[in-house]
């Protein structure tokens, strides 16, 4: 039985989320990393590991692309628009959570 | 010099337990330096350091694979058939996976590779039975040759299969540990 991938379902993991949004803008993996920990004080890392896997299943699913680089050391990459897509559907899912628990918080 | 030489426990079987060993080595002064005969790490001996291991499954690691672990402060110690990368940090680096989800994957994959494997030594080990099996009453020598190499293929077999196990049992648990 092979485990759906979390593409398939049509939901991001939390660290696809991060990638996902810091690609917005083109970067290259080192400065993903670097720009989720500076926005997240610190709070969030996603270690090179977990970067790499999940920037190539982004890949693969075709939601981040390769920018044509100037340095060729470095892969950079940038959000497709079946990624914006698919970030904004994410953005709302995870709006619609927060706000279901704030009701019985209040 | 000084080198010294330290049985690797098996990475489907002990992969922890084979980091914090290395790690204790590392604390009395003995670095991981390389892998020899693929049995065996070998320790050079230096200045007592605090360093945490790291082993990564990958089969596709590309120049930016391992630029992303040195970004990362993970130095690559020595990888195994460009598919078992061993890394060493400095103590308290984060760890290389930050996630379950990626880490599942990492065992996936490699589960995925010795299934395969398995499945592909499995192919000559029952040429051979049958082979031995086939020629036991009418020629002799081609039955003591079968089931010589019968057991030779055995070998790579079990070499693939005990790992499948293992990172099937893995897996397994790291599922079931998640909500």
């Amino acid at each position: 039985m092979p485990r759906k991938d979390f593409i398939e379902i049509g939901e991001l993991t939390d660290s696809a989320f991060y990638i996902l949004s810091s690609v917005i803008e083109e970067k290259h993996g080192y400065l993903i990393m670097k720009t989720i920990e500076k926005f997240t004080n610190n709070k969030v890392t996603i270690g090179p590991a977990s970067l790499y896997t999940t920037l190539k299943k982004l890949l693969a699913a075709n939601l981040v692309e390769l920018i044509p680089a100037t340095d060729e050391n470095k892969k950079v990459y940038k959000i497709t628009n079946p990624g914006q897509k698919m970030l904004i559907k994410e953005i709302e899912r995870r709006k619609r959570m927060v706000n279901f628990a704030e009701n019985f918080l209040k | 010099m000084k080198n010294k030489y330290v049985m690797i426990g098996g990475f489907a079987f002990s992969e922890e337990s084979d980091m914090n060993k290395l790690k204790k080595y590392a604390k009395e002064g003995w670095i991981l330096e390389s892998i020899v005969a693929g049995f065996f790490y070998r320790l050079k001996k230096d200045k007592l350091q605090n360093i945490d291991y790291s082993l990564d499954y990958q089969s596709e690691a590309t120049e930016e694979y391992f630029n992303l672990f040195k970004e990362a402060g993970w130095t690559l110690i020595v990888s195994v058939c460009n598919e078992m990368h061993i890394f060493s940090a400095q103590e308290g680096t984060k760890p290389i996976y930050s996630d379950r989800e990626s880490e599942i994957d990492k065992y996936a994959r490699v589960k995925k590779q010795t299934g395969k494997g398995a499945i592909y030594s499995f192919i000559p080990m029952i040429i051979f039975a049958l082979l031995g099996k086939s020629s036991s009453t009418t020629l002799k020598p081609i039955f003591i040759v079968a089931n010589v190499l019968f057991i030779a293929s055995m070998i790579p077999f079990i070499f693939n299969f005990m790992p499948y196990l293992a990172y099937s049992y893995r897996l397994r648990k790291m599922k079931k540990r998640g909500i």
